[in-house]
């Protein structure tokens, strides 16, 4: 038994004479300008961010910064508990959650679109000048908002999608190393040329491998000028449409048909960035944040371009990774100033310090380029991080699209990208049985639609 | 109870008071008990909440606890680090260093004996130290599961740590070693053991504290409380009195008391254990933070009492007013009829008694007004005859004249009457006529045919006759109708009724109108009174007639008498002085005539002033213009100044009008007296003195003349003395007469002055010479 049901059990004994104090949700509910505060010296906050061990020393260096800023305010660091979007979920439906955490592009909107997180707008209103969010990739920025206005987070970094690739790999292959200008041809054949079978005629490197993430596919859906979910209706899916059937029937033929690109069970279920690292794969589409592991862990010399462009344009994904707080709080105005400081410039340079990570503000990439390339002197010396930076520069930057309901939509639809891509199982058609079964559950369709009876 | 009492308070107040107050009362009453019980179950209910919320928060952390053992245990089953070879479970420890992230205080790897063999982070001070002697590990090796240390400075650098020991076994399931995980204490740590803590938000009303089995505070609601020893709180004594020492709570301890913190307020302090170890939570709530919280459920009774009291008020005010709004009403009427104002009428739809107690007004009302209207209307018909009267009487007392008498008469009665026409006959006994002295409205043509009717004739010679009223509605029609004429002037109706005094008739008064008339009785009766009026004052001229003829002729008579005994005996005299001078001078007796002129011309003079003295008495002064000063002054200007006497006017205090009798009493007395100076006294001055002073008025009249004795003279009332005696008298005053022959006479009357024309402060003289 959760302790919030426990605590929510015992006030329904004496429900009449012990009001509950009321959170600041999304919901709309609160006055943020009153927070409530109980009258003791000390207020408690807890803040969860990334299980990594380098966090927790950031972090304690980071928040002896904050205390002696703010020496009322006494904040705990938590790291995230396994499986993190579902026992978040039940840890903010037990009031037991962080009162601070960050929140993943694809999990985020859905904790928002559920009233469990505070509306920041009230806050931003007061303490963020214009200055400040035109720092932020507006983007990027805006993936904060849900449909009716309410805004759940702010940017913790500014990952980009780009094209990481083996240098040795491609030089061994002899094909030219990926350019700015690639496009979906190019990119076909340099991943043919560099896919190889050892002796027995088993296939052991391909050339390249994306995550089978609802994210990663949106980048070729919108290349091929499709979309995941309607942009003029979140309720309604779109993946099954022309565009959308076209891109992935294109990523399943490189997998499936001339498997030039790697499944998870061909590298024995490696994340991109393992077999990356395991030269298992001579490219793989990954975002800035894992450029920290890569640097780290390879041994081979690495290049990075902008994510080829796609049969219609050219699209990345930034990611929407940000803060938020929690609505249940008992301290919003605190959490906000703690929410304030880990957006601040330091924090943003603690992070791009500590793990390369994109700072989410434009006005500090001289800085993290500083940081790689001063931990990383040969590596990165001829890396072109502005790869990374490229869809902000040049506008064609995109955030995950949310549908309406993402808590229902996303399970059924990343099962069925496992079928379709990790298992090939079942072809892209299999799509339209799914959008189908979405837009019902989200009551945007007729019941009549004949693929629901498939 | 006076107020209960008081019998003026209105009958709305009574029915508020005897209907509302009972219903205040008992609603203060039972809202008094709810209150009581509410603070009793709030209590009751508080103290099981905080049992229960702090028990199950207990069991959260236990939770959590668990968590962190069962990550140690996966950890330690899982790994290299039960191999037992060193550098196999050094790798171990240093590959979990990511997945063992939350014990901030470093992880240790115990072999079975207890010593250090490897630490993450590297902590080479410690390594290869016994730690066989550690609480946690002993009680690991005791009963081979996780187990939560109690407070220890076994943190980097001695710093407190709390810590979680999990065995580690081999193959065979020996043990092969413990591994701990330590979580850092300290007002400045940002453990994740606090984290777990802090986001259970079990403190949110209050303080909460978590303390080791030692009554060290592990953690505080309040950071810098934390390290400090508790185990003298009260609380924390009841609760680690069920421990024991050193080994996890054997039966669940739980339980809430009403105590008082270290500051002396009183606070609700729940306790419990967290299971699996031995450490227990404590809970502290304010006890006015709670009873606050009932503070909604306070106002929410309040309002509900207030509601209690103010809905019943409103109603029975509203229902009172709607009640004694028609009996207010009732009662201002009846104040309205009181005071005569008859119109009034009560309007109610109540449907109840008062409905029909304001029919029942209503219909007294209006029986009142039809009364009073009646009423109203007789005694203006009184008034109209009582004024109609008093006219009369106004009319006919204005004078004595017999004309004028009757004019006024006639005209008052018929604009009483609202007539136009009518007249007066008298009656002529000795003839038995009737004549019509006055009339109004008739052509005078048609007057020259109803004079001199004879008794018995016509409708007024009928009533004279029969001494009675008469009305005709019809004249045309009346066998009484003698003389035709009348009815060419188109007379209808006649109404006439006698004149009469003592019993005797003098006329009759009718009247007569050109349209149709009903006389009532009341004008009937009217107009009998006004005749028996009319009647007296006719009577009344007609004795004033004779009165006046009957004083002239005795003036006439008077002034006979004075003419031959003062005048003609002058007039003889000076006859038989002529003709004894004239046979004298026929004898050539008389040879010088100036002495028989002389002595003609004072019997002459004296003639004259008699003849004055009449002329003046034929025309009296009229004391009531002129005043008795001016009578006097006027006298003695028209009487003794022309008849050669110098006579002088003394006032002395005459400021005050006396009263009319006053002054002609005295004005007859001064008359008579200076008659007789003229007649007797031979005077060549006559003064005459008046004064009014220390409340008497004195009159005294003196002459230079021959006096005379008046002993000799009153004896037989000569000379008017007796007249100016008995006048005197009659004014209660003082009369005398001073006078000795040769030395002049003075005539003194003194008569006291009435009190209301008496005014000591005002005083003054003048002389007048006339």
């Amino acid at each position: 038994m959760h302790l919030g049901a426990a605590i929510t059990a015992g006030l329904a004994i004496s429900h009449c004479a012990l009001p509950d104090i009321t959170p600041f949700t999304l919901t709309g509910r609160g006055n943020a300008a009153a927070p409530t505060t109980p009258d003791r010296e000390e207020i408690q906050l807890v803040y969860q961010d990334w299980r990594a061990d380098w966090v927790p020393g950031m972090v304690e260096e980071m928040l002896a910064q904050f205390h002696d800023e703010h020496p009322n305010l006494r904040v705990f660091f938590t790291p995230d508990p396994d499986n993190l979007a579902d026992a978040m979920l039940a840890e903010m439906e037990a009031g037991t959650a962080p009162d601070l955490f960050w929140g993943g592009s694809t999990f985020f909107p859905t904790w928002a679109q559920q009233g469990h997180m505070l509306d920041l707008r009230p806050y931003v209103a007061a303490h963020l000048d214009e200055a400040t969010i035109a720092d932020w990739d507006p983007v990027q920025y805006q993936a904060f908002f849900l449909r009716d206005g309410r805004q759940f987070g702010l940017p913790k970094y500014h990952g980009a999608v780009a094209l990481y690739y083996n240098k040795d790999l491609f030089d061994q292959a002899g094909v030219d190393y990926p350019t700015a200008a690639w496009q979906e041809a190019d990119y076909l054949g340099a991943m043919t040329q560099l896919s190889r079978d050892d002796a027995a005629g088993q296939r052991e490197q391909w050339g390249s491998m994306i995550d089978i993430a609802w994210d990663r596919l949106q980048i070729y859906i919108n290349g091929w000028g499709g979309h995941l979910v309607a942009p003029y209706d979140p309720a309604h899916c779109t993946v099954d449409e022309p565009p959308a059937l076209a891109a992935l029937a294109w990523l399943r033929a490189r997998m499936w048909d001339d498997r030039v690109m790697a499944t998870y069970p061909d590298v024995q279920y490696m994340s991109p960035r393992s077999a990356f690292i395991n030269q298992r794969i001579a490219m793989v589409e990954e975002g800035s944040w894992v450029l920290k592991d890569i640097l780290r862990d390879t041994d081979f010399r690495i290049g990075v371009v902008p994510i080829p462009a796609g049969r219609k344009q050219r699209v990345t994904l930034a990611t929407s990774d940000g803060f938020g707080i929690y609505g249940r709080t008992e301290y919003p105005a605190a959490a906000w100033e703690l929410l304030h400081f880990l957006t601040s410039r330091d924090y943003g340079l603690a992070l791009a310090k500590a793990d390369f990570l994109q700072p989410a503000r434009a006005s500090l990439l001289d800085e993290w380029i500083g940081f790689v390339r001063a931990q990383f002197p040969e590596k990165a010396a001829d890396l072109d991080l502005s790869a990374f930076a490229d869809g902000h520069v040049k506008g064609y930057s995109v955030t995950v699209e949310i549908a309406e309901n993402m808590a229902e939509v996303q399970p059924r639809m990343a099962a069925a990208f496992e079928k379709i891509f990790t298992l090939g199982q079942a072809p892209v058609e299999t799509l339209h049985v799914v959008c189908a079964q979405i837009n019902q559950l989200q009551k945007r369709v007729d019941p009549k639609d004949p693929h629901l009876a498939e | 109870m006076r107020f209960f009492k008081d019998r003026q308070l209105g009958l709305r107040k009574k029915i508020i008071l005897w209907a509302f107050v009972p219903t205040a009362i008992i609603l203060m009453a039972v809202a008094s008990v709810n209150y009581l019980a509410y603070r009793k179950v709030a209590e009751t209910l508080i103290l099981e909440r905080d049992e229960e919320v702090t028990r199950l928060a207990a069991g959260q952390i236990a939770t959590s606890l668990n968590e962190y053992a069962d990550l140690l245990v996966a950890e330690a089953r899982g790994s290299a680090l039960g191999n037992g070879n060193l550098l196999y479970q050094q790798a171990a420890l240093a590959s979990a260093r990511n997945r063992l992230a939350i014990f901030d205080g470093g992880i240790i790897l115990l072999d079975s004996l207890g010593k250090v063999v490897a630490t993450e982070s590297a902590r080479a001070d410690i390594l290869g130290a016994d730690w066989s002697q550690r609480p946690y590990f002993r009680q690991v090796l005791r009963i081979g599961r996780p187990v939560f240390s109690d407070t220890l400075m076994d943190g980097v650098g001695g710093t407190p740590v709390a810590a979680v020991a999990t065995p580690i076994f081999g193959d065979q399931e020996e043990l092969t070693g413990v591994l701990v995980g330590m979580f850092q204490l300290g007002a400045t740590s940002i453990s994740t053991f606090y984290g777990d803590i802090v986001r259970l938000r079990f403190g949110r009303h209050g303080i909460a504290y978590l303390v080791d089995g030692n009554g060290q505070v592990l953690y505080h609601s309040n950071g810098s409380k934390i390290g400090e020893d508790f185990s003298g709180e009260p609380v924390v004594q009841q609760l680690l009195g069920q421990q024991i020492l050193g080994e996890p709570f054997g039966a669940e301890q739980v339980g809430a008391v009403r105590t008082h913190d270290r500051a002396g307020n009183e606070i609700v302090a729940g306790f419990a254990q967290v299971p699996g170890s031995t450490w227990g939570l404590v809970t502290e709530t304010s006890w006015e933070t709670l009873l606050g919280m009932g503070n909604m459920y306070q106002r929410f009774l309040l309002a509900l009492f207030v509601l209690g009291i103010v809905t019943p008020a409103i109603f029975v005010s509203f229902g009172t007013q709607r009640i004694i709004q028609p009996i207010l009403d009732m009662i201002g009427a009846a104040q309205k009829v009181a005071a005569g104002d008859f119109a009034q009428t009560i309007v109610t739809n109540t449907g109840d008694e008062v409905e029909i107690l304001a029919a029942q007004f209503n219909r007294m009302s209006a029986q009142l007004r039809s009364s009073y209207t009646g009423l109203e209307n007789r005694v203006a018909e009184r008034t109209r005859v009582l004024s109609a009267l008093i006219d009369i009487a106004e009319a006919v007392n204005r004078s004595l004249d017999l004309e004028e008498t009757l004019n006024h008469s006639l005209e008052k009665s018929l604009q009483v009457l609202g007539i136009e026409a009518g007249g007066i006959y008298l009656f002529d006994a000795k003839s038995e006529k009737l004549t019509l002295a006055v009339h109004r409205g008739y052509p005078q043509e048609l007057v020259v045919h109803m004079d001199n009717l004879s008794l018995g004739e016509g409708f007024n010679g009928f009533v004279a006759e029969h001494c009675r009223p008469l009305v005709v509605d019809e004249i045309a029609t009346d066998v009484r109708l003698s003389r035709t004429n009348i009815l060419q002037s188109g007379m209808h109706s006649l109404v006439s009724v006698p004149l009469r005094a003592k019993d005797k008739l003098v006329g009759t008064l009718f009247a007569t109108t050109y349209e149709q008339r009903k006389f009532s009785d009341q004008d009937i009766n009217l107009l009998t009174s006004i005749g028996y009026q009319v009647g007296v004052a006719i009577e009344n001229a007609l004795l004033y007639g004779q009165a006046q003829q009957l004083a002239a002729l005795e003036e006439r008579s008077r002034l006979a008498r004075e003419l031959h005994d003062s005048v003609t005996q002058a007039l003889y005299s000076q006859t038989l002085l002529v003709e004894g001078w004239k046979q004298m001078a026929f004898n050539g007796q008389l040879l010088d005539l100036t002495e028989p002129l002389i002595e003609l011309s004072q019997v002459t003079k004296q003639a004259l002033k008699e003849m004055r003295l009449l002329v003046y008495e034929l025309r009296p002064p009229d004391l009531e213009k002129d005043g008795l000063i001016g009578a006097l002054h006027k006298r003695l200007n028209a009487v003794e100044k022309r008849a050669g006497v110098e006579a002088r006017l003394i006032t002395h205090d005459i400021a005050v009008d006396l009263p009319v009798v006053l002054e002609e009493n005295l004005y007859r007395i001064a008359q008579e007296a200076l008659a007789n100076t003229l007649k007797h006294a031979d005077a060549q001055q006559v003064v005459v003195q008046f004064s009014a002073q220390d409340g008497q008025v004195t009159l005294s009249i003196t002459d230079d003349g021959c006096g005379f004795d008046p002993a000799l003279v009153e004896d037989n009332g000569g000379m008017g003395l007796t007249n100016m005696r008995e006048r005197t008298e009659k004014l209660q005053g003082h009369f005398a007469i001073e006078s000795v022959p040769g030395m002049g006479t003075t005539v003194r009357v003194v008569v006291p002055m009435p009190a209301t024309h008496y005014n000591p402060t005002q005083s003054f003289e003048r002389h007048q010479l006339v």
